[in-house]
């Protein structure tokens, strides 16, 4: 009886280990960025021509991973589109993060121009009667100007892990804000008292994008959960993404996709005990107007060229949109404001408001590669 | 039943020769080929993956023809050829889509002839040899969840996976070879890959099972017997 109940045991054992392994295959826990849909940051250097260079802006930071661009290639100039199909529906009504992303490609663009032999001039907005054109930049010749900031481009990425107790210094924190210059500005929240603040109000944004159905809806759609989901869109946010331990991360792999709810409920607890309790600091970028197109493409280069200065120097930083997510969607609906007040008061500029937020300190682990289309695939 | 052992054999060597096939025209031209290779993002090594399990069906089916001409094949070399044609089958069709259906679909068939020829003897000789059965069977779910890894672990992972695999068996030649088999196949993998928590746990299991298959099978028990077929 006992034999047979061990034989028993070993032999379910074994067809466990049996569908686990196959679940480890599928969904690859051993080598996560090895397939196809991870090449760009492998082969962004070797595009010839052109294409080069949107091979490095479609590295570049953007909502959720969504990647809401296009490009289009003249003789001597590439024109950069917005694609609104990629925008986040009522997580951003505005399409202020969609052109913060825009921003963030161009400012990679502009990088791989000047280290290939251009001399980038950006016109935003040059067509008032097509909102899709973002932007074109004409690519006269100039000097070869291979900057430490272009060569990050290949090992930026959004740390959503644990950061270490460890200030950033002052000369950091000054030599980024020197990166602005002029609109727009950048401000920084570095006292315990207004991180705790801040934290507070990034937990409860949190809260109130996963309580509203639409918003949680919206964002979750852009979950990739299996190995097939991320090699199939090749964009969005994984769980190779999410900045846990590998330990946890596999045992996530193995485990069944998490629903809507659980999903939900892990990224608030992650900002509760993770993102907002070990930032080091949080930046904010400021504009007269966050709605205004302009505005918010001008915010995303300065975003992007802050994340690349930053990868330089071997810091770490996370994209935190939940404040304004939650102004806009409170804006849109015609609602009173339940954190833009909160906000201004944190900031304390009447004169500026803030276009996005992110956090910043010293990584306790490598932030990992998150899928990306390939040029030939964003080209119009 | 020998009749059967060859047309078996023959099947399984068609239907694997089908399946290099497959393989190879995923390997060379799956993007081309779309949903009939699968869609898969990376189809070149997932093609080559398929020649490699396809030609381990064609060996095993070879040998079941050859040994068909002879005095038939013992029981537990009867499991073995089965396992060699219904574990490629199964596999492939995670592989290369509908290039394999064909393939698989006759594979799955031969494996299930092989087995239908002497189910009986095959049932005892699998009963005798449970654990080294279960051994085998967790060494070869170690080479599959190392084989999305970085070349050098994918390559210690597949290594790793074959001497667990073969451990139990070699017994009969040295039951110290067999531990260093089964320690080698096992502790180095584990201790490497312990943050995946799938592959420690079963070299875990596998050692527990392969120390058993050690201290449970008898040298004479792998010897064949002509008669049982």
């Amino acid at each position: 009886m006992l034999h047979a109940a061990g034989v028993g045991a070993l032999m379910a054992a074994t067809a466990g280990a049996g569908l686990l392994s196959y679940r480890a295959y599928d969904n690859r826990v051993l080598g996560a960025d090895r397939s196809g849909a991870f090449d760009g940051w492998r082969r962004w250097r070797d595009e010839p021509g052109l294409r080069g260079l949107v091979a490095a802006a479609s590295l570049a930071a953007s909502p959720h991973n969504t990647q809401p661009w296009s490009f289009h290639l003249g003789d001597n100039h590439i024109d950069v589109y917005a694609d609104d199909a990629r925008r986040m529906g009522s997580v951003d009504p505005y399409a202020r993060e969609l052109r913060l992303g825009l921003g963030c490609a161009l400012e990679n663009l502009v990088l791989a121009g000047q280290a290939r032999g251009f001399d980038p001039q950006v016109t935003l907005c040059p067509d008032t009667t097509r909102p899709d054109l973002a932007a074109r930049v004409d690519l006269p010749s100039g000097a070869h100007n291979e900057t430490a900031r272009y060569r990050a481009i290949g090992r930026r990425h959004t740390n959503r892990g644990p950061y270490r107790r460890q200030p950033i210094s002052d000369a950091i924190l000054a030599e980024l804000t020197s990166l602005a210059t002029g609109q727009p500005t950048l401000a920084w929240i570095t006292s315990e008292h207004d991180r705790l603040a801040m934290g507070q109000l990034m937990v409860e944004a949190a809260q109130a994008v996963t309580a509203d159905t639409d918003q949680s809806r919206d964002g979750f759609a852009w979950f990739r959960a299996s190995a097939d989901a991320i090699n199939a869109h090749k964009d969005g946010l994984t769980l190779d993404g999410q900045g846990l331990s590998s330990l946890v991360t596999a045992v996530a792999k193995l485990l069944p996709s998490t629903s809507r709810a659980a999903g939900d409920a892990f990224w608030v607890d992650q900002t509760r005990t993770v993102h907002t309790r070990t930032a080091a600091a949080y930046g904010l970028i400021l504009v007269p107007d966050p709605r205004d197109p302009v505005h918010q493409l001008d915010g995303g280069r300065l975003l992007q060229r802050i994340h690349l200065e930053v990868t330089v120097r071997g810091l770490a930083l996370q994209h935190m949109n939940q404040i304004t997510e939650r102004i806009d969607r409170d804006l849109s609906l015609g609602r009173s404001q339940t954190f833009g007040p909160r906000l201004a008061a944190l900031v304390g500029r009447s004169d500026q408001q803030v276009l996005t937020a992110f956090r910043l300190g010293h990584p306790v682990r490598e932030g990992r590669r998150s899928p990306r289309r390939p040029a030939p695939e964003v080209l119009r | 039943m020998t009749n059967r052992d060859r047309a078996a054999g023959t099947v399984g060597v068609a239907a694997g020769v089908l399946g290099i096939v497959a393989g190879t025209a995923a390997a060379l031209w799956g993007h081309d080929l779309g949903a009939w290779a699968g869609d898969k993002q990376d189809p070149a090594p997932l093609g080559a993956l398929t020649v490699v399990l396809a030609a381990v069906a064609v060996c095993v089916s070879a040998a079941q023809r050859q040994a068909a001409r002879r005095r038939g094949l013992p029981p537990g070399h009867r499991a073995a050829v089965a396992a060699g044609q219904l574990i490629p089958a199964l596999l492939g069709f995670t592989t290369v889509g509908r290039l394999w259906w064909i393939a698989g679909a006759a594979l799955t068939a031969t494996a299930a002839l092989t087995i239908s020829v002497a189910p009986a003897p095959l049932g005892r000789a699998v009963r005798q040899h449970w654990p080294a059965v279960l051994t085998s069977a967790l060494g070869a779910f170690l080479a599959l969840a190392g084989a999305t890894a970085a070349v050098p672990l994918m390559t210690m992972a597949i290594l790793s996976g074959a001497l667990i695999a073969v451990a139990p068996w070699q017994v009969v030649r040295s039951r110290r070879l067999a531990l260093l088999l089964l320690m080698a196949g096992s502790v180095p993998l584990a201790t490497l890959t312990w943050r995946t928590v799938i592959m420690p746990l079963t070299a875990a299991l596998a050692l527990v099972t392969g120390t058993m298959a050690l201290s449970h099978q008898h040298p004479t028990a792998h010897r064949p017997n002509p008669t049982a077929t």
